[in-house]
């Protein structure tokens, strides 16, 4: 099998992921939840994972909320940041776990920089899009269909100057690019645990630089005999028993990821992608989606051969990519896919030359 | 033999703090609040050694660590809160 879908969910994951989930649930009771043994060792496993993830993303483990996904993190950042009415400036390149809340909410969102690969033109539209009025810049970091790197510390540094928040959508560029919540000074940072950062999937976090609203409200194991949620953090966010076992994993993969280092893994996955778009060049007729400092994802086309065709004829040679259009269809309309879609390969740490080697062979057949 | 001990209301806070003690040297132990300590209902102390307590304060307050009581457990059984 060739595993061309990390965009998706990495499948390939270092191998104490697994096996440090599966003693958590043979051991590990519920955190915060009792005094007993399996409930302390449950808490040292979280709190762990907090480190960890505090470690990698420049912040404080109180600041690390574990969440069920990105798209868990992204409502809670959008909802508490704005509310119906508001003006929201997004990327031509968010996925629908930014504007389907801000749809959901009636947010006026201004969508600014469209141009793929043109982080010079994107900084210039949001320069122009952000005003007083702006309650909240929601920005991708990576798009998940294109690899497009956006220029994230410029954002920042405008969203800082003007006092507008910023909310980082790192699903694709946690554990590939440096993350810092506090260099960055964004609001809220979302990511997955399952993509880049090799958790189980049901993993993500949200790290927090202001106070949330809550979106759930329940059980915190914490000052109990109030009737709201606690107003401190991460306790806020997480009503309700936690995925305990998939938070133990995710440790591990963050360690991995600490250990081997994001610059390495990022320059691997750009190399990947190189090579990548350099032979399928070769193919006649192909479309390839592709630009300065691209990232581990891949868009193309096969002359007109429709994106889902493509899709199956790999996969049924056990080739998996995603094709269609990624739930970003706002992405598609900005590169002037949204009729076609496109077929999307996306690499990880595991990746190698030779799969890529083998993917062209086996597309061209 | 007497000890501290210091509340909290968030487990991750108290973990924290027990974080800030082990960099320290001072010995200290996690454990599950009395009902009669959590006022608010299901909190965490940190215990440490009476003859540690001072220092085990200032540590804590150094790292802004969200304690909201210490409390002194004498040999007799008694508990008092403590002010240090």
């Amino acid at each position: 099998m060739i595993y061309f879908d990390s965009g998706a969910t990495t499948l390939q994951k270092p191998p104490a992921v697994a096996k440090t989930a599966a003693y958590a649930m043979r051991r590990f009771a519920s955190p915060g939840r009792g005094g007993h043994r399996p409930a302390m060792l449950a808490a040292e496993g979280v709190y762990a994972c907090r480190l960890e993830a505090a470690a990698l993303f420049d912040a404080e483990p109180e600041q690390v909320v574990f969440t069920m996904n990105a798209t868990h993190g992204l409502n809670v950042a959008i909802k508490t940041l704005l509310k119906a009415g508001d003006e929201a400036v997004i990327s031509g390149f968010e996925h629908n776990s930014v504007t389907r809340p801000l749809y959901h909410l009636g947010a006026q969102v201004t969508v600014a920089g469209r141009k793929l690969f043109d982080p010079a033109d994107t900084l210039a539209q949001f320069d122009r899009a952000v005003t007083r009025r702006t309650k909240a810049v929601i920005l991708t970091h990576v798009s998940n269909v294109f690899g497009y790197v956006l220029p994230v510390e410029q954002i920042a540094a405008l969203c800082r100057e003007r006092g507008v928040p910023l909310v980082l959508d790192a699903s694709q560029s946690a554990g590939a690019l440096p993350v810092s919540l506090k260099k960055l000074g964004a609001a809220f940072i979302a990511m997955p645990g399952h993509k880049g950062l090799f958790g189980p999937q049901g993993t993500g976090i949200l790290l927090c630089a202001r106070q949330p609203e809550t979106l759930l409200e329940g059980g915190s194991g914490s000052v109990s005999k109030n009737p709201d949620m606690p107003d401190f953090l991460p306790d806020r966010l997480e009503a309700g028993t936690a995925n305990t076992a998939g938070i133990c994993g995710l440790a591990e993969g963050i360690r991995f990821v600490r250990k081997r280092g994001t610059e390495r893994i990022f320059a691997r996955e750009q190399s990947l992608t190189r090579q990548l778009v350099r032979e399928l060049s070769d193919i006649p007729n192909v479309r390839v989606f592709t630009g300065p400092g691209q990232a581990g994802v891949v868009s193309f086309l096969l002359g007109d051969e429709d994106c889902e065709q493509t899709a199956a004829r790999l996969a049924e040679k056990d080739v998996c990519v995603r094709a269609g259009l990624h739930c970003a269809p706002l992405a598609h309309e900005s590169a002037g896919t949204l009729e076609t879609g496109t077929v999307r390969a996306s690499f990880s740490a595991f990746s190698t030359e030779r799969e890529v080697r083998r993917f062209v062979r086996l597309l061209k057949k | 033999m007497y000890y501290y001990a210091f509340t909290f209301r968030s487990l991750t806070h108290a973990q924290s703090g027990r974080n800030a003690l082990d960099r320290s040297g001072v010995a200290n132990w996690l454990v599950r609040a009395p009902k009669s300590l959590s006022d608010q209902g299901c909190g965490y102390l940190l215990e440490v050694r009476g003859q540690d307590g001072p220092y085990a304060a200032s540590i804590l307050r150094a790292w802004s660590a969200p304690f909201a009581h210490i409390y002194s457990f004498y040999p007799d059984g008694r508990i008092g809160e403590a002010a240090l």
